[in-house]
Parts: structure tokens; sequence; C-alpha cells
């Protein structure tokens, strides 16, 4: 595809006010943990292509506010900037990566093998496992138990919301967002895959179950799409299950053969996807893979972990400003509450004032907690754990965004984004019901205006004012956020913190979702009420 | 006279609304309570005979209107609570509206592996004892006008609601909410937990083969008939005022849906333009689907203008569109020639 050969490696972020240098650092910086500095690639072109946009402008790099900064944020510039540079050369990478697939996949049993293999899992909560989904009379999910960890999903076998584990390979610090593939969590689906750096695919290769997972409806052409858009470039495909398979050769070529076109299709470019047989439940390839295995007579390649030992970090946007879209509340340890969520740009330290968007309120850092250790900073990339305080707890919100108060994201209403439409059946009209999802949060829109159907090459108008927009079309369309009465009384309705593309990627994306099934991605253009 | 709504005409919020109207405006002919020219304000409310008047008669939208809302069935007939986690809204729906008396919004700790589940599980259990007092409060499910009540969700929500509510009900040994959950209760998969997925609880077959004669299953019903058409041959599902006014003179519409928004319209002209496209389309035989704006059907039929179409052959917008200009050129080149010819 023409436009991801532009997706050549450049360093640093493009440069921004004379006045500073735009550093770009490559792995999650913060305090104790030790970040390093990477060749980040050229996101902009990246995200482009993904959308299949050849014609966005060049990037416009949001001017600081005047510099009324103080020299604290200074300073913390400077060291996380520092520390970067030192991790450069001796650290752990810092990468996250969301675990995705079709409903069964195995995702959950991999991972948490995969943290028993690591000695993340201990021997005593393993063989509990054990006992409980024995007793549960659901054995064969013991380690799926690592992760799932609700009564509910137990009690079911299915994963319904993202878990967050953290494990190390030997050149990376890897944060795992394991993703419930059942179509009705989708919207926890997308909250976990905005937080995430990059993608592990699981695949089920039994006869008929990579089948109905890959045809039109089931999740792993969906999931792939989905994180596509949200800016994830790399992709891991492990193809599980193949002791049902009798480990056939011939069955994992297959899958991989007809994968590797969809990604191709689907902007992801073929030097950042790769490919792994494994056997999450007997723990197949995930560390090695010893003598004697049946998998072992035709593969000698790469194992699970060889593989995630080699992921690369995006480059990190350090220097914008601060923002945090919230993706959970809960109460912390003493006064206030904790919030969870992925620094998309900026650094945030402890004893800082964060306003929280949309509304008046703001809190104080208390602590901030990144891969459950406690840090005094913590830099863009990073998944943190906040602890506020002097703020009233009904005022945090998941979806809600932490920004500092000399720097507010806009809220909008309406707006005017550019998307690619999927694979649909039925047409985008004027004036369809919609949900548009936004980092971890998703609101019931309408497509107020058919602003134009574009070419998808290069980004001309091919028809402005369309009656309709149809599958594989890209197009401008006018969203506007639908008030929630039915009838009676309109009630206003309530903007929501997001930022055009152009001035900030992570907060410029959107996808569109039209009863249980995604039906556009689009980036954000202009802000319009 | 020429009349105008006042305030208070129905109350959104809490039971069923209370209905009155206020009209005021000069007195045209005089008699012996009123003066000519002067203002008066009348009150309309239920229970009290009113004739109005039209100088050229009410037209057969207006009566068939009027026809409608006589038919008996007062009172809410589908009770729906539309569930997420953490989120749900209590909806009535009656014939002609739908309200949505109370929502609940609660923030539940999402599972993670820093905070454990036991604070994901506190807040479930709050959520739903939150539920089943809201349930007692808002829905009339001893009502014996309530068909059905309908517990809607995307993933389990709401068989974990259900189930909460039975146990509840039968805790307290509260036999009426017992025997209302178990000959009334249907429990609905929707994608979404968002209001606007009531459309999907209508056309869902559960409900639907309940309701199959209820007018605003109707309408769900309709809208998706449409939206399918406009998947399968977009050439026979036009939408917006323009275009379904074109298809409505080539004779081409089988099912017209048509909001009763239009019908408010502040100008005459523009409610006589519908009146008389709602008529063309009957005396053709084909069918004209009226929604109403206070159900979720008709807030959706508004966004998508109001107006739509199914038409029984496929038209190409572009063709006809064409066509017209070239009509329509046609007409002024006759029209010169004629004003050519007699000057
Ligand atoms: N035979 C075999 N079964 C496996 C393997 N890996 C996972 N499974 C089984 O597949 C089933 C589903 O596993 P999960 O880990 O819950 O799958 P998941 O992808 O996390 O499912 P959701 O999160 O609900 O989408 C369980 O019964 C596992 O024991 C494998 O390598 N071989
Ligand atoms: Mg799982």
């Amino acid at each position: 595809m023409a436009a991801l050969s532009a997706a050549n490696s450049r360093a640093g972020t493009p440069s921004g006010t004379p006045a500073k240098k735009k550093g770009s650092a490559g792995g999650k910086v913060s305090g104790t943990a030790t970040p390093s500095k990477q060749r980040g690639m050229d996101q902009q072109q990246l995200d482009i292509s993904g959308l299949n946009l050849n014609s966005e402008p060049a990037a416009v790099i949001v001017e600081e506010p005047p510099p009324k900064l103080s020299f604290a944020r200074e300073a913390l510039l400077q060291e996380a900037k520092r520390a970067i540079e030192v991790s450069d050369r001796t650290g752990k990478k810092g990468v996250s990566i969301i675990v995705i697939g079709h409903v069964d996949a195995g995702k959950s049993t991999l991972m948490g093998r995969l943290l028993y293999d690591l000695g993340r899992l201990d021997e005593k909560t393993k063989r509990a496992n054990e006992r409980g989904s024995t007793n549960a009379g659901k054995s064969s999910f013991s380690w799926a138990w690592g992760l799932d960890g609700t009564l509910e999903e137990r009690e079911r076998g299915i994963t319904m919301d993202i878990a967050m584990q953290s494990l190390t390979t030997p050149h990376r610090q890897i944060t795992v967002l394991d993703a419930p593939g059942h179509k009705d969590f989708i919207p926890n689906m997308i909250s976990g895959a905005s937080q995430a750096d990059c993608a592990l695919l699981v695949i089920d290769s039994a006869v008929g179950e990579f089948e109905s997972g890959f045809e039109r409806g089931g999740q792993t052409r969906e999931h792939l799409l989905l994180v596509r858009s949200l800016g994830v470039s790399q992709v891991i495909v492990a193809v599980n299950k193949l002791d049902q398979v009798e480990w056939s050769k011939a069955r994992y070529d297959e899958i991989v053969g007809l994968i590797k076109p969809f990604l191709l299709q689907s902007g992801f470019h073929s030097s950042k996807t790769s490919f792994v047989p494994v056997g999450a439940y007997e723990g197949v390839n995930l560390l090695s893979l010893s003598d004697g295995t049946e998998l072992k007579a035709w593969y000698s390649g790469p194992t699970l972990v060889d593989l995630l030992d080699k992921l690369e970090p995006p480059a990190r946007d350090v220097d914008s400003p601060l923002r945090i879209p919230i993706a959970n509340v809960f109460k912390g340890q003493g006064q206030g509450a904790a919030v969870s969520g992925r620094i998309l740009s900026g650094v945030v330290q402890v004893g800082e004032k964060l306003r929280v968007l949309p509304g008046d309120e703001s809190g104080i850092v208390k602590s901030i907690e990144v891969e459950e250790e406690n840090v005094s900073w913590a830099a863009a990339g990073s998944n943190v754990n906040i602890q506020l305080t002097s703020i009233d707890p009904v005022n945090l919100i998941v979806g809600s965004v932490l920004c500092p108060p000399t720097d507010l994201v806009p809220l909008a209403t309406s707006f005017v984004a550019r998307v690619i439409v999927f694979d649909i059946q039925v047409p985008i009209t004027a004036g369809s019901s919609i949900e548009v999802y936004h980092h971890s949060r998703d609101v019931p829109a309408t497509t107020t205006k058919l602003l134009a159907t574009l070419d998808r090459s290069n980004g001309k108008v091919i028809k402005a004012n369309p009656r309709v927009v149809a599958k594989g079309a890209s197009a401008e369309l006018q969203l506007t956020l639908r008030s929630t009465a039915v009838s009676g009384a309109q009630s206003v309705v309530r903007g929501i913190p997001m930022e055009p593309f152009s001035a900030n990627k992570d907060m410029g994306r959107i996808l569109i979702r039209r009863g249980g099934e995604t039906i556009a991605a689009g980036i954000v253009l202009e802000i319009t009420r | 006279m020429p009349s105008q709504e006042g305030a208070g005409d129905q109350n959104p919020s809490g039971g069923m609304p209370a209905a009155s109207l206020h009209i005021s405006g000069p007195v045209i002919r005089e008699n012996q309570y009123v003066r000519m020219g002067a203002y008066h304000t009348l009150d309309i409310e239920p229970n009290r005979d009113v004739r109005i008047e039209k100088l050229e008669g009410w037209d057969s939208v207006a009566r068939s209107r009027v026809e409608e809302a006589i038919v008996p069935g007062r009172g809410a007939e589908v009770a729906a609570v539309v569930c997420g986690e953490g989120t749900a809204a209590f909806c009535l729906l009656s014939q002609h509206m739908t309200i949505v008396p109370h929502r609940i919004s609660m923030s539940i700790p999402r599972k993670a592996a820093a905070a454990g589940t036991s604070q994901h599980e506190k807040g479930l259990g709050k959520f739903y004892a939150q539920i089943f007092e809201s349930f007692l409060r808002h829905i009339p499910y001893n009502a014996p006008s309530l068909r059905a009540i309908v517990i809607a969700s995307p993933g389990w929500i709401r068989d974990a609601v259900f189930d909460y509510l039975s146990a509840e009900a039968l805790k307290r040994g509260d036999k009426p909410l017992q025997k209302a959950l178990k000959e009334k209760v249907l429990k609905v998969h929707i994608s979404s937990a968002h209001v606007h997925s009531l459309v999907e609880v209508l056309k869902s077959p559960e409900v639907s083969h309940q309701l199959k004669e209820a007018k605003f299953a109707k309408e769900g019903i309709a809208l998706d008939r449409f939206f399918k058409m406009l998947g399968s041959d977009e050439n026979r599902a036009w939408y917006g005022p323009d275009h379904v006014r074109l298809a409505s003179e080539r004779g081409a519409i089988g099912t017209l849906l048509i909001s009763d928004d239009l019908f408010r319209s502040s100008d005459p002209a523009t409610r006589k333009k519908y009146v008389a496209m709602v008529e063309a389309v009957q005396s053709k035989g084909g069918e004209v689907i009226m929604f109403s704006s206070m159900h979720e059907s008709g807030q959706q039929l508004n966004q998508l203008t109001g107006i739509a179409a199914i038409l029984t052959f496929p038209l190409d917008v572009e063709v006809v569109e064409a066509e017209e200009k070239e009509e329509e050129e046609e007409r002024k080149r006759r029209e010169q020639a004629e004003a050519d010819a007699e000057s």
C-alpha cells in the first residue's frame, strides 16, 4: 500500500517552538522506571495511513500557551528527558500491549500461563485458581482465572472487562491489557485499546473456530481494525490451540496465509507484523520450545517472548500539555479517590493540581503509581494510577480527562470528522443515530451532515453533500452529540473533552458504532460547537 | 383564531404527564361573553368538552390523529428498563409517547489488577439495589394496562437485574411484584445501553410479537425496514422532503414514513403540502405511517429529516433529479417562447 511505505523512521516528533526543544521519548518514563529513548517512527504518517488518507496537511504543532511555565515544570521536563537518555543506553523500554481476538480464542489463558511462566503469578494463586475453577466445573479456565477476576466472568468463563497486568522480558517492561473478545464488551475493549501501544492478536486454530472468528461479524477483523484506527501499528499474531489440530504445519500456514493479506489491507505494515505458533494451555512456545515437542519438528523461529521483547514503543509526546483520559475510578488509600488511565501527552508530578473535564472540579495529585510502584512523576506513555485529594469523588467519572488548569481540553458537542467507513451493510445517512467512542467514553450522537465523500487515495472531494455514505468510503461528516431525552423538554447536551487530531493525535481519534457494530473510524478535524 | 401553544403542556418527569393546553388570541367573532378584538385565553384540559372549528375544515391527517387518540387504552402499555453497568433508564411507553421518568447513573469501579475485584462486586450490589428501589417507585408493574415489562441490556446485566428483582420480591414476600415479574417481564438483548436502543427493543422478536398491534412497535419496524432497504437497494429507500416529493409525484411510494412534527409546522402551506402528499400516497394504495415524535423511533425519523419512503420500484435519485431539471428548463423555454409569441 502506497501510504504505508511513507511510514519510514525518523527520529523524534516534529520540532516545536524554537524556545524549547521538542524531545520525544521512546519508552515510558517516570520517576523510578527505567526509561529509554528510541528512534520513533513518524506517527503522523502512520496514523493517516491507517485511515488511508494521504491528504492530511502537515502536523500543526500546538503552541504551548505563553511561557508562564513555572520553573518546576521546566525542571521536570529536563529530568524526564535526562531519564530518557540514560535509559536509552541501559534500561528496559516500556511498552503497553492489548491482547485481542475473537471470544474464546484463549487470550486470558495465554496471559495467565505467560504470567505464571515468567514468575508473575505465584504458585499459591495458581493452585487456588485450579481448585476454584474445578469446583465451578470450569477447570479448563484455570489459567484464564489469573485475569478473569470477577464472579460473573468466572461463572461464565468469559472475559467482560479489561484486566491490567505487567511483566518483564529481557529488554522490555510490558503493561498487558487483556481485552474481552465478546461482541457486547467491545466498548471495554476500545477503552483498553486506547491505552495500548501494540497489539497481540490471539487466534483459535481449531477447525471451524478460526473460520467463525475471522468471518464477517467475527471479532478477529473488528478488533484488528479497531486497534489500527486507534493508532496501534505493531501486532503479533499468536496462532493458538494448535494442539487441537495435531500441531499441523499446514493449518498454521493456512491461517497465516489468510490473515496476512487482511493485515496489509487494514493498514498494518508487514515489517510490523509477526506470527508465532503457540499452545497457551500447555505453555508451548511461550518462553521456549522444548526438544521433542511436536511443534519443534517444523518450527524453529522465535517464541512469543522473543517477539514481545522486540516490540518498539512509539514516540512519546512529553512536551505537549498533560492529557489523561480516565479509564477507571476506584477507592484508593485515604481521602479522595484513585483514577487510572494512560498519560497521552505531557508529564505529571506529585503535588500538582489537575483539572477534571468536563466540570469545574480540580484535585491535587497525592501519589502516582506506575507498574505497581510509587513514583514522584510520570510521563507520556505510562499507564498510571493517580490518587487525587481535595476533590469530591462524585466528580470523577470514567471518560473525563485530567489536564493542567492552564491548558484545558476543549469540550465538544459538535465536530467535523474525517472517517473511513468499514464493511457495513446499511449505508450512513444524514441523521443516523450512532454512538461516538472516544477513549473510555461512548455517547449517543447523530450524523448531522454528510459533508463530502473523498477519494481514499488523494483525499479529493468526490461528491459534496452526498445522500448516503456507503461501505469502504472515506468521508467528512459533521457529528453532533444527542440529548438523551426522548420526549418533553430537550435537555442540554454536555460536551465531551476532545481535541482536533492536528492538536493532539491521541485526543483526536474517534470510532463510530451503530447497532453493536463498528461502522467507521476517524479523526477529529475541527470542533464546531 | 391565531393560536399559540403555551408552556406546560406536558411534564416529562414524574409519573404520567398532566396534559393541558393554553390557547390564546384575539376574538374575531363576538358573543355575549367576549368582545370583538379582545385577547382571550382558553385552557384545554382532559375531560372538558371543547369544539374547535377551522374555516376550511380539518384535513384528513388531523382527523385520523384524533381518531387514533380516542382509542381506549390509557396509560403506559410497556415499561422498559434499559441498563448497562452502572446505568439504567426507566422508560414508559404509551400509545403516543415515551417518557423516561427516572435514570440511574452510578460509577462502579471497574475490575482492575490494582484494586482487585471486591470494589467492583460491591458497586454492582449497590447498583442492583438502586434499580430495585427505582423499579418500585417508577414502574406501575401492577397496572392492568401495562402489558409488558422489558429489561434490556447488552451482556448479561438484564439477567442479573431480573434475578435480583425476583430474589428481593421473594425475600420481602411481595406477592404482586412476584406475579408481575413472572408474567410481564421480557428480557431483551440490545447492543448498547443508551435509550436509543429502545428501537432495538421494539423490533426484537420477543417484543414485536407481543405488541404487534401497538403503534410504537409498528413505527420501529417500519424504520427498520427503511434502513434495511437502504442497505439492500439504495434506489428504493429515499429520504428528505424534496426527494420524497419527487418519488410521490412519480407514484413510486409503497410506504411513507412521516413524522407528526411536519404537521406542526407554523406555516399552513407547508402543512397542506404534507397533507396532500399523504393523501396522494394513500390514494395510490400506499401505506402511510405517521411517527410520533414523542417516541424514540419518531425522534430518529426527525433526525432523518422527518420524512422517508420505501419505493415500490427502484428509482435512481440522480436520474430523477436530472430529469426534473430538464423538465424545468423545458418548461421555462416554453414559457419564454409563449411570452415571445405573445409580444
Ligand atoms: N486445547 C486448547 N484449549 C485452549 C488453549 N488455550 C485456551 N484454551 C481454552 O479455550 C477456552 C477459552 O479460553 P479463554 O482464555 O477464556 O479465552 P479468551 O480468548 O480469553 O476468551 P474471552 O476473553 O471471553 O474472549 C478455555 O476453555 C481454554 O482452556 C490451548 O492452547 N489449547
Ligand atoms: Mg479472556
